[in-house]
């Protein structure tokens, strides 16, 4: 070691310091340092460090190249950035541009760097979801969505949520299916009381990468008209709704709980 | 005082570490860091004046100067400091800087280099 080297946690914490794509380069430096980087205690370390400057996440859609664009923006904690706008925006190149019959939906924010996107093909409506880390550029197709109900049922695709469980700290996607028990019926926007509608609600699980049925019987009465009006907050997702009452429909608000999944709706009435 | 090392210092004499220039550097901060303590952007662009002249590698022994004196705000700093200034260079300069050689077996390096070939993108010239 030469006289002004470095002790090894001080190299550390340089290195925790760094942007994501200077470290993916610098695993080529050595073994060590590869292996340094792919360490859960250095991760962690550097995670931390980065959510200092935490992004706001805007999608948008290119009009002229007919494409969604994705901007993440610094921290607006400095008044120079409210300012500049425009030139402290990154726009983000999402992986699925490339076949243009593929549709992307954006569900949810970036959750520590994550962002989870549902895209489906043209006419079809089943949908797959991926989650994408843009800044290590790698992103994942999570296994099909498991369909509990015949066929020939018609269904409707009512609303997906992307959170983090910070119990069991894992990124959990949530997708609420209905469907109808009449295999004539259509969906339109104009409800048939005769026909009873169900309720699928599903979770995946980063850590197990698998999906799995949770009980939703204290939502299944609702319907969920809105299907962009979502919030995400403190670990809890919230919809509006709507409920049905004696005469009429009247307004809910359900909520998920990522981390003991669980479901709840609050009215005004 | 805000650290105790620093009478340490002066009593030390096997000092190989802090030599009189950095002291000039390392030994203002606390005082600046009191009178400009709520103004973040301010505090930056003294920083950013004080370092203007420090190469890279003369960084290092100040992060060992600000270490040995158990200075964590400067630590921090420099730190922070080292960290802007290498993260768009090439591996080689990386390497030179921490004094560091590749230990891959041959065709190892080739491989992860090309996995990774996009963090190779805009990386400053040596």
């Amino acid at each position: 070691m030469g006289r002004y080297d470095l002790p090894q946690d001080l190299v550390e914490d340089i290195l925790s310091r760094l942007p994501a794509k200077s470290l993916k380069r610098f695993s080529c430096v050595n073994k060590s340092w590869s292996a340094l980087f792919q360490n859960p205690c250095f991760i962690a370390k550097h995670q931390h460090l980065s959510q200092k400057n935490w992004s706001i996440f805007v999608s948008g859609v290119d009009c002229e190249a007919n494409k969604p664009v994705l901007f993440l923006h610094p921290n607006f904690d400095d008044d120079a950035a409210a300012d500049d706008f425009d030139s402290r925006g990154i726009i983000l190149e999402s992986p699925f541009l490339e076949d243009a019959k593929k549709y992307e939906e954006f569900v949810g924010s970036c959750i520590n760097g994550i962002i989870c996107f549902k895209y489906y093909v043209e006419h079809n409506k089943i949908r797959d979801f991926a989650l994408w880390n843009p800044a290590i550029r790698e992103f994942k197709v999570l296994p099909s969505l498991p369909i509990h109900f015949p066929s020939n049922v018609d269904y409707e695709d009512v609303g997906s949520a992307f959170g983090y469980d910070s119990i069991s700290n894992d990124f959990k996607v949530i997708t609420i299916l209905s469907y109808w028990n009449d295999p004539g019926y259509t969906v339109t926007y104009n409800w048939d009381p005769k026909v009873i509608m169900h309720t699928q609600v599903e979770v995946y699980t980063l850590s197990t990468n698998s999906w799995r049925q949770v009980d939703c019987d204290t939502v299944s009465h609702i319907n969920f008209p809105a299907r962009f009006r979502e919030i995400y907050l403190n670990g809890v997702y919230h919809w509006s709704g709507m409920a049905p009452g004696i005469a009429k429909y009247y307004d809910v608000i359900v909520s998920f709980d990522m981390r003991n999944e669980a479901f709840r709706f609050s009215t005004d009435r | 005082m805000k650290f105790c090392t620093v009478k340490q210092y002066f009593d030390d004499e096997n000092n190989n570490n802090v030599t009189n220039g950095i002291a000039t550097t390392v030994i203002p901060l606390p005082n600046k860091h009191l009178k400009i303590k709520a103004n973040n952007k301010e505090m930056e662009q003294y920083e950013q004046e004080l370092l203007r002249n420090v190469m890279p590698q003369e960084l290092t022994k100040l992060i060992l100067a600000a270490n040995y004196l158990n200075f964590k705000e400067a630590l921090d700093f420099f730190c922070r400091t080292v960290a802007n200034a290498i993260q768009n260079k090439s591996v080689d300069y990386v390497r030179k800087f921490f004094g560091l050689e590749s230990d891959f077996e041959p065709g190892e390096e080739e491989k992860l280099c090309k996995e990774f070939a996009w963090s190779f993108e805009g990386v400053d010239e040596d």
